[in-house]
């Protein structure tokens, strides 16, 4: 017993407090007002300079969210959250849509520097043959650079803030806007369209491969900023692309607030990867500080044949609440969901997916990895639904929980629903622990117990690791060793 | 030189070892014999340093050192082998990684530069050949859905990689075939020098006949109660633990 | 909704608001706690997580008045008619319509009008919207005390008679005393094409190192709502196990509240549940472990046809000191038809990080393999898919210990199948 006591006290006494990434940057900016109202809904409309559908549409979801209530489903307990005592809009204030990096404010640049190289992106400026990744940062709410224009503008890729796209893609962003996240979805996708300042717009034309991985970066760094991104992929008939997204945030004592939506679209034949890395600011030890990320994220398998495949590695954020999912409307359409969650310290997480099965022949793979350590809760929520109309849906699930220490909780609550004979489920969970053998064997090839532990947990979460893109998967294997051994650097 | 005197250990409230003393020289192979339950496989955990078991007396001297105080991990950087009688499976973590892992550890700890991953795949290539373990089975999961046999070989493998001071087998021969036996017996006595122990826990004599000891144990009631030369494994084959066990008591 | 959302009372709450407001009961505490209760949050539905896929507030349309007319003739008539289930050299304990009426055999009974028994017995479901409406208009109490001896036999033989609706809130207390070893066979039976609703809720006291096979079947009228309560408290040692076989009524929810309160207790549940037409056929379980080293094991088997709709919700809960828990969850659906439904909810609860526990569930048609494969032995259709379907559901009925129930219990699934072949 004694080894893993030793290792739990190790990683009792981790500290959070030791955030790799919690730094300021000193940067002026642009700020509304503090609070919310509709005139806030008009500024920011009319900072980016949007036509007036959109501003209604913006409106409307105010007023919307006006008369919804905060969810209270999910295993998730924090104190109120005093919605007119954030800012809604923070601009760098050099921001003057910058055309090529050189236009960017050094000191941003710095930042990223600081935040190590997750992304490569020091490599890709210094044009360093490295993998090639095309960037686009997002600090706070805005969208300052996006890297590698050209070359994907010829395979006729658009990639650019969501905020440009508007104005130059304007005929896509009115189509699928809201089209898979509906404006009154839920609180915080309703509060996200009505403020939603910046975010990446992707659409892969017909038949593209897109040559290389898309990568944003999101970054909050204002204080008492609420951080609502928004996202909107598009892949066309036979497209593919893989896109990453990696996250940060400064050390506050304050919680921040973090709404971000993700939509994706996949046409037929279509195909979208979509890889997070989670690593916002989890509070310290005692909970204080740390972000709330009530995040919606939903693809649409609308065409037939096309597929969405979700992976997330989360160990940030004092508050998780998302569930990655999958429409899966086309015939033959597949939707997956890779994910890893680790909460350690006070962290909450309630996260999972939702496989909504309407077309035929639709398969589904559910794979989560959950471990609890610390004072820690970890709930995995997961739906899966079959339509009457979904003959031979498929899916199979499989979560696991692991726990380290006795003061965390590991929540399993799948919901299964089926409503056609001729779909299959399968659905399997387990909750264990580290166990003691595995430990001794370890130690005795000369391992110390964080390096088992680390090794170990490594081991159980591989299954979801082998699905991230190399350089993330790496990032990824190091940030897990971090999250529960503190051995930061 | 591996040097226990008068071991005293105990699981949950009950004594295990009850005075084991105990000397293996440096290029001696040691063999302990003993029936089921005479605490053999207790003394090589707790040798090894597996924390349920609770030393109340006595010493373990690795190469001069007490190492009693020390995590797993220390003992085994300082040299300190355990084949295990039962292999622990880890799901995920593949063997190869595993391997170099353990064998960058244990270099790290001793001050020496950690290999890298060529040097290394060089020495495991090599290593593996001779005991018959595929590159394939290198790929898998450790232990994982391995059989009885590969399982063995696979911590002869360890042993020859990581080139222990002192290794002990904890009854290495149970559940291998004939075959089997032989590439592991084959792998241990390749490892035999005059700088390095054995000690080989096993229940029968088969094993010795394949890895001939130097000297003879017979361990009962958690302490060695005869010690002689390799005649006394043969002796014991012919007339079983009986005599010797009632003798002690 | 910034304005709080004020649910509209549907008819069956009217009814019964109206129905606690003329008094005549007893005042309790209990009582007033439930009533408090129903009239804050009215009937349980699919707002409240526990009751997400069984919405009583749409699936009871009305509240029939509980049953007072009791008279030697409804009880002669009961006794005229067979139950559901028979077993030799049982202690017959009959209730007509919702009252104890007599016992035969050796055992301890006492029926008494005390509100106040289901407040002594912990509120582990206090919180159940369910429990509260029994609570509410439940009358009397029946406790049943299990002698030490040697093993008792019980059967408790509820019949529901009538043409008119009515409802019915028996209530039982059954105490196993330390080391008694029981086998309580717990059977339902009502008539067609009345819809009258009951609600069973009976609790078990197992002390330790006490031992309790239960084993219910449910066969309540077609038109009929039958909710059924079990709460079980286990002190260290004790062995539990329950099997029930759930075929009858319009609407069934059996819920089980179970919880380990001693080291070292075993718990085992299963259930098969065969339903068809527009039933709507609902286990709950929440399986506490509040204490180290006890082991359970579910095991449900679901049949689901027509425009039927099963309903599976299984918690497994490990409290923060209940180290070395080992439990197991197992539930697998086949769906018959098209238009029949299974919602499915295997949840873990952990606080502990010394345990095993899992679960599996699986939702599909009859494998296709072994379908062909029986027809290629020349085996038609039909009859190999009621010999698959019989195995299926055989193999939860394989964990009653008691073979004269098992047979009976698999008699029953195979007459089931048989009015399946014949429609």
């Amino acid at each position: 017993m004694a080894a893993v006591l030793e290792t739990l006290e190790t990683v009792k006494s981790v500290d959070v407090d030791a955030y790799k990434y919690g730094f300021v940057t000193d940067i002026e900016s642009d700020k509304a007002p503090k609070g919310l109202n509709e005139d806030i809904v008009r500024f920011i409309s009319a900072k980016k300079n949007e036509p007036a559908w959109l501003t209604e549409w913006r409106l409307d979801a105010y007023r919307r969210w006006l008369t919804m209530t905060e969810p209270k489903w999910a295993r998730v307990d924090y104190p109120k959250i005093d919605y007119q005592d954030l800012y809604y809009y923070s601009a760098p204030k050099t921001h003057a849509g910058p055309k090529s990096l050189d236009e960017v404010d050094p000191e941003l640049l710095k930042t990223y520097e600081k935040l190590g190289i997750p992304l490569r992106e020091r490599e890709i400026l210094a044009g360093v043959q490295g993998a090639k990744v095309a960037v686009d940062a997002v600090f706070d709410s805005v969208s300052v650079a996006t890297t590698f224009r050209e070359e994907l503008s010829k395979a006729g890729v658009v990639f650019c803030p969501i905020s440009e796209a508007v104005h130059s893609h304007p005929e896509l962003v009115q189509k699928y806007l809201g089209s898979v996240v509906p404006v009154t979805d839920n609180y915080f996708a309703t509060l996200n369209s009505a403020v939603f300042s910046d975010g990446s717009f992707v659409y892969i034309p017909p038949g593209v491969r897109c040559p290389m991985e898309l990568s944003t970066y999101f970054r909050i760094n204002e204080q008492n900023t609420g951080q609502f991104e928004r996202t909107l992929i598009i892949a066309d008939k036979g497209s593919y692309v893989s896109y990453l997204e990696g996250c940060t945030a400064p050390k506050r004592d304050e919680n921040q607030l973090h709404a971000a939506v993700v939509e994706l679209i996949a046409l037929e034949d279509a195909e979208i990867k979509y890889s997070t890395v989670q690593n916002w600011y989890p509070g310290d030890s005692q909970g204080r500080g740390g972000i709330y990320n009530f995040v919606t994220k939903r693809g649409d398998c609308r065409g037939d044949r096309s597929k969405i495949s979700w992976t997330q590695v989360e160990t940030g954020s004092a508050i998780t609440w998302k569930y990655p999912s999958c429409i899966l409307r086309g015939d033959h359409s597949r939707g997956e969901f890779y994910s890893i969650a680790i909460s350690n310290g006070r962290q909450q997480v309630d996260s999972g997916t939702k496989m909504l099965h309407l077309g035929r022949n639709t398969t589904s793979r559910i794979i989560s990895k959950g471990i609890s350590a610390g004072r820690s809760s970890n709930t995995y929520r997961g739906q899966v639904f079959a339509h009457r109309k979904a003959d031979g849906a498929r899916n199979f699930t499989n979560c696991d929980s692991l726990l380290i220490g006795n003061a965390c909780g590991a929540h399993t609550v799948p919901y299964i629903e089926s409503r056609n004979s001729g779909a299959v489920f399968e659905h399997e969970a387990t909750t264990s622990k580290i166990s003691e053998d595995q430990l001794f064997y370890c130690m005795q090839r000369g391992l110390s117990a964080e390096e088992a532990t680390a090794l170990i947990v490594n081991g159980f979460v591989r299954d979801v690791l082998q699905q991230l893109p190399m350089e993330f998967a790496v990032e990824a294997q190091k940030l897990i060793a971090v999250s529960l051994e503190g051995s930061v650097g | 030189m591996l040097e226990i005197r008068n071991l005293h250990a105990e699981i949950d409230g009950k004594k295990i070892l009850n005075g084991l003393t105990l000397t293996v020289k440096d290029g001696e192979v040691a063999a302990i014999m003993g029936p089921n339950g005479s605490g053999k496989s207790t003394l090589s955990y707790v040798v090894a340093g597996r924390s349920d078991y609770t030393v109340t007396a006595g010493e373990v001297f690795l190469n001069g050192e007490n190492i009693l105080e020390l995590p797993p991990h220390e003992r085994a950087a300082r040299g300190l082998f355990l084949a295990f009688q039962y292999p622990v499976e880890i799901p995920g973590v593949t063997t190869h990684v595993f391997l170099r892992t353990a064998l960058n550890a244990q270099r790290k700890a001793r001050g020496e530069a950690e290999l890298k991953t060529a040097e290394f795949m060089k020495l495991m290539r090599a290593a593996a050949d001779k005991l018959s373990v595929t590159q394939e089975m290198l790929r898998r999961p450790l232990n994982v859905g391995f059989s009885g046999g590969e399982k063995k070989r696979l911590e002869i493998l360890q042993m020859t990689l990581l080139a222990p001071k002192f290794g002990i087998l904890d009854e290495t021969d149970s559940g291998l075939d004939i075959d089997a036996l032989r590439v592991v017996s084959d792998g241990v006595n390749d490892l035999r020098a005059p700088d390095r122990g054995f000690l080989v826990i096993t229940h029968y004599q088969r094993l010795l006949d394949h890895i001939k000891p130097d000297t003879v144990h017979i361990m009962a009631q958690g302490r060695i109660i005869k010690t002689g030369g390799p005649e006394l494994a043969l002796e014991l084959e012919k007339n079983g633990y009986r005599d010797f066990v009632a003798d002690a008591a | 909704m910034a304005v709080q959302l004020q649910t509209v009372r549907t008819p069956a709450e009217e009814a019964i608001l109206a129905r606690l407001a003329e008094g005549g009961r007893r005042h309790t505490q209990t009582r007033e706690k439930a009533v408090a209760r129903l009239r804050a949050n009215g009937l349980p539905n699919r707002r409240v997580e526990a009751w997400h896929y069984t919405d009583l507030r749409t699936l009871m349309r009305d509240a029939p008045p509980p049953f007072e007319a009791f008279t030697d003739d409804l009880v002669a008539e009961a006794m005229s008619q067979s139950a559901a289930l028979s077993l030799k050299d049982a202690a017959h304990v009959l209730f007509v319509n919702g009252r104890f009426v007599r016992h035969a055999g050796a055992l301890e009974v006492v029926d008494a009008d005390t509100g106040d028994q289901a407040a002594a017995a912990g509120d582990a479901y206090g919180d159940d919207g369910a429990v509260a409406l029994h609570r509410a208009f439940a009358g009397r109490t029946t406790t049943l005390r299990v002698p030490p001896s040697h093993r008792s036999i019980v059967h408790l033989d509820f019949r529901e008679l009538g043409t008119d609706a009515f409802s019915t809130f028996p209530h039982l207390v059954i105490e196993v005393v330390e080391g008694a070893d029981v086998l309580v066979l717990e059977t339902h039976r009502g008539p067609n094409d009345v819809s009258y609703q009951t609600h069973a809720l009976i609790e078990f006291h197992v002390a330790s190192s006490a031992k309790v096979e239960h084993v219910r079947v449910n066969e309540a009228g077609n038109k009929a709502l039958s909710l059924s309560t079990l709460g079980v408290d286990l002190a260290a040692r004790a062995a539990f196990q329950s099997f029930s076989l759930s075929s009858g009524a319009n609407v069934a929810r059996h819920q089980i509240f179970l919880r380990s309160l001693g080291e070292h207790a075993k718990i085992g549940l299963a259930g098969a549940t065969l339903a068809r037409g527009r039933q709507h056929a609902d286990t709950t379980l929440v399986v506490d472990h509040t204490a180290p080293r006890c082991e359970s094991r579910e095991f449900y088997r679901y049949i689901v046809d027509d425009m039927a709709t099963g309903v599976f919700q299984g918690k497994i809960v490990v409290a923060p000191n209940a180290q070395k828990t080992d439990g197991g969850m197992k539930s697998q659906t086949i769906l018959l038809s098209d238009t029949a439904a299974m919602n499915n909810k295997p949840e873990l609860e952990i606080f502990a990080d010394d345990v095993v526990c899992g679960h599996g569930a699986t939702c599909g048609s009859l494998n296709e393999n072994q379908l062909f494969y029986a027809h290629a032995r020349g085996i038609p259709p039909v009859e190999a898919e009621a010999l698959l379907l019989e195995a299926f559901a055989g193999e939860a009925i394989d964990r009653v210990g008691d073979e004269q129930i098992r047979e009976q219990l698999m008699d029953k699934v195979r007459d089931w199948l048989a009015q399946r072949v014949k429609s």
